[in-house]
């Protein structure tokens, strides 16, 4: 379902959490909030979900065209999962993806045999079968996360909030989990938002990224346009490497990704700057080159193939031209 | 290594002057004087003992004591699960404020937390005119007495939930709100289980309190035997009055129950401890 934010505010004391927050989302988008610690992603995510309220009178959300702004989050059905989440330790798996239908009055309360069916489908959806007995502390990370997944979809929500879903796993189970939640939004298509601080995994996941930062969205856009065209110094900065130079002559700095740096040999025409390798260092397909700059004395790093490296026969203390393919002030 | 055996590497005499001196204050302070407790008691033999405890006043003394406690634990246990869920759940003004008043009767005499309630409902009272006039008894009466119980027990179960809650957060009741339930069936089915071994282990405590206060229920007793008299109170004019066998007998039924306390306290660490090995 659709979701409408604006001009979101919410104040904590004196610290502005949130600063006047735009933002549209599609129908069963997948949607990355992207930003660094304090940047207000959780909140805006609390928000949306109704467990915090903005500052009163400051922005409305709506979802699926129905201002939910002062609604608590009982009435709004959005599935939240916590970063540590906030499974019922006392529940065991079966309980604790059941207490959302549980807990509905009882006109509207499926029968116990409907409970039990909706459970386990949830369950094999969510590829925990068999584990419906087990109390949450005898799940590993990555199952306590699959199961408060369950546990919110089971309210058939008309939105999903993930707040860090995979913060609290090691590397390889995020690896994973990263690549079954691609395919499980594909296969059950709600709209859902997710909080990461992980550029990465931003990039990977997400139909659309929404960069923030203190407060404020910084930009809005496909995974490449944010990576590609980023539309502020700060969203250059935070997705990705990149090198910060000033041309000689020239008072403005420029923004180049290391793969954005072309090395030529000193002495040919095109090369706008020149550098000394500094440090070289191969691995994989491509190499990463840290060079000083002789104009400047600054440092930049750039990355270039095996196959370049190999036949202009490169090693560390080496002179080489610069020019810089892709520039942007 | 030599951290973990380091304890054993201790020439012996320091251990044993150490275990010692531990058993031997406990021996002196608490086993002698509960276990003379006992002897006293049944010194003049076991029908003299039976004869006291099954005495009208001290009867009407354990009824008392227990109504005391009966009316006073509930409320208590309802009044800091309200406070600690307030503290502990949310941020508003004047919480710290809060907080230091639940301390307040562990800081004031119980002389005066007595005190207190004459200095209102006695009869130069502030509210003494108005009871007289519609009849009403508080003080030197049960209502007095349990107010006094109650003001005197009250930290017992917010100081044994508020850091628990604390340390819990509100992850789990936000979650359970998203979910659809409403403020009660949070409470009930989420909130509820999650503090129930410290609830039930404040109560114990507060319990133990409740049928042991002296000062404040003193105060506002006003020792009219076989009526407004608690055990604690029946012990000491039994004592007063010469008639040990008797005060030592009502001080036995003392000691048991607070033995039992400790025997459900043990328990539920117990309890407690299995739950974290499991978990």
């Amino acid at each position: 379902m659709s979701i409408v934010v604006q001009n979101l505010r919410r104040t904590f004391g004196t610290f502005q959490a949130l600063r006047g927050i735009n933002l549209e989302i599609a129908d069963h988008q997948l949607v990355a909030l992207l930003g660094p610690s304090g940047s207000g992603k959780t909140t805006l995510l609390r928000i949306i979900g109704g467990l915090d309220f903005p500052d009163s009178g400051q922005g409305s959300v709506v979802i699926n065209e129905e201002d939910v702004t002062d609604r608590p989050a009982a009435e709004r059905k959005a599935g939240f999962v916590f970063q540590h989440y906030a499974l019922f330790n006392h529940l065991s798996v079966f309980e604790n993806v059941a207490f959302g239908l549980e807990v509905r009055p009882q006109k509207i309360r499926p029968g116990k045999d409907a409970i039990r069916d909706r459970v386990l489908e949830l369950l094999r959806l969510v590829q925990l079968q068999g584990l419906e007995q087990r109390l949450p502390s005898e799940l590993s990370g990555g199952q306590r996360q699959r199961v408060a997944l369950a546990r919110a979809l089971a309210i058939d929500p008309k939105v999903l909030l993930l707040d860090e879903p995979f913060g609290a796993l090691d590397a390889k189970v995020r690896k994973d989990l990263r690549r079954w939640l691609r395919a499980f939004h594909r296969e059950i298509g709600v709209t859902t938002i997710f909080v990461t601080h992980d550029q990465q995994e931003a990039l990977e996941l997400a139909d659309v990224v929404v960069v923030m930062n203190q407060g404020q969205i910084e930009q809005i856009g496909s995974p490449q346009q944010v990576y590609d065209h980023p539309a502020t110094p700060f969203v250059y900065e935070f997705l990705g490497d990149v090198n910060k130079v000033r041309k000689p002559g020239r008072p403005d700095l420029f923004y180049v990704r290391p793969h954005e740096v072309r090395i030529l040999f000193a002495g040919d025409a095109a090369a706008e700057l020149h550098a000394t390798i500094e440090h070289l260092f191969a691995a994989g397909p491509s190499a990463r080159l840290t060079l000083r700059l002789q104009e400047s004395r600054e440092t930049l790093d750039a990355d270039i193939t095996r196959q370049q490296l190999e036949e202009m026969g490169l090693s560390e203390g080496d002179e080489v031209g610069i020019h810089l393919a892709l520039s942007r002030s | 290594m030599s951290v973990q055996t380091r304890s054993t590497q201790d020439p012996l005499w320091t251990r044993v002057l150490l275990i010692g001196c531990a058993v031997g204050f406990l021996a002196v302070f608490l086993f002698v004087p509960l276990a003379l407790v006992f002897a006293e008691a049944f010194r003049k033999g076991i029908k003299v003992y039976a004869d006291a405890v099954t005495e009208a006043n001290t009867l009407s003394a354990i009824y008392l004591t227990l109504t005391v406690a009966l009316v006073s634990v509930p409320l208590n246990a309802v009044f800091g699960v309200g406070a600690s869920w307030a503290i502990a759940k949310f941020s508003f003004k004047g919480k710290s404020l809060l907080l230091s008043l639940i301390d307040l009767p562990f800081a004031v005499s119980p002389v005066v937390s007595g005190l207190v309630w004459v200095l209102l409902f006695g009869a130069r009272g502030l509210f003494g005119p108005w009871l007289r006039e519609h009849d009403l008894q508080i003080i030197f009466a049960a209502p007095g007495m349990i107010l006094a119980t109650v003001f005197v027990t009250f930290p017992f179960v917010a100081r044994e939930l508020i850091p628990l809650m604390q340390a819990q957060g509100n992850d789990q009741e936000y979650a359970a709100l998203s979910l659809g339930a409403s403020g009660w069936q949070t409470f009930r089915r989420v909130t509820l289980p999650n503090i129930k071994w410290a609830l039930f282990y404040g109560i114990i405590l507060c319990n133990a309190r409740a049928m042991g206060e002296f000062g404040a229920v003193s105060v506002v007793s006003g020792h009219i035997r076989g009526e407004t008299n608690t055990l604690p109170l029946h012990v000491e004019v039994l004592y007063n009055e010469y008639n040990s066998a008797a005060a030592f007998a009502c001080a036995s039924i003392l000691s048991v129950l607070g033995l039992l306390t400790l025997a459900l306290k043990t328990f539920i660490e117990w309890r407690v401890g299995l739950r974290r090995q499991k978990h």
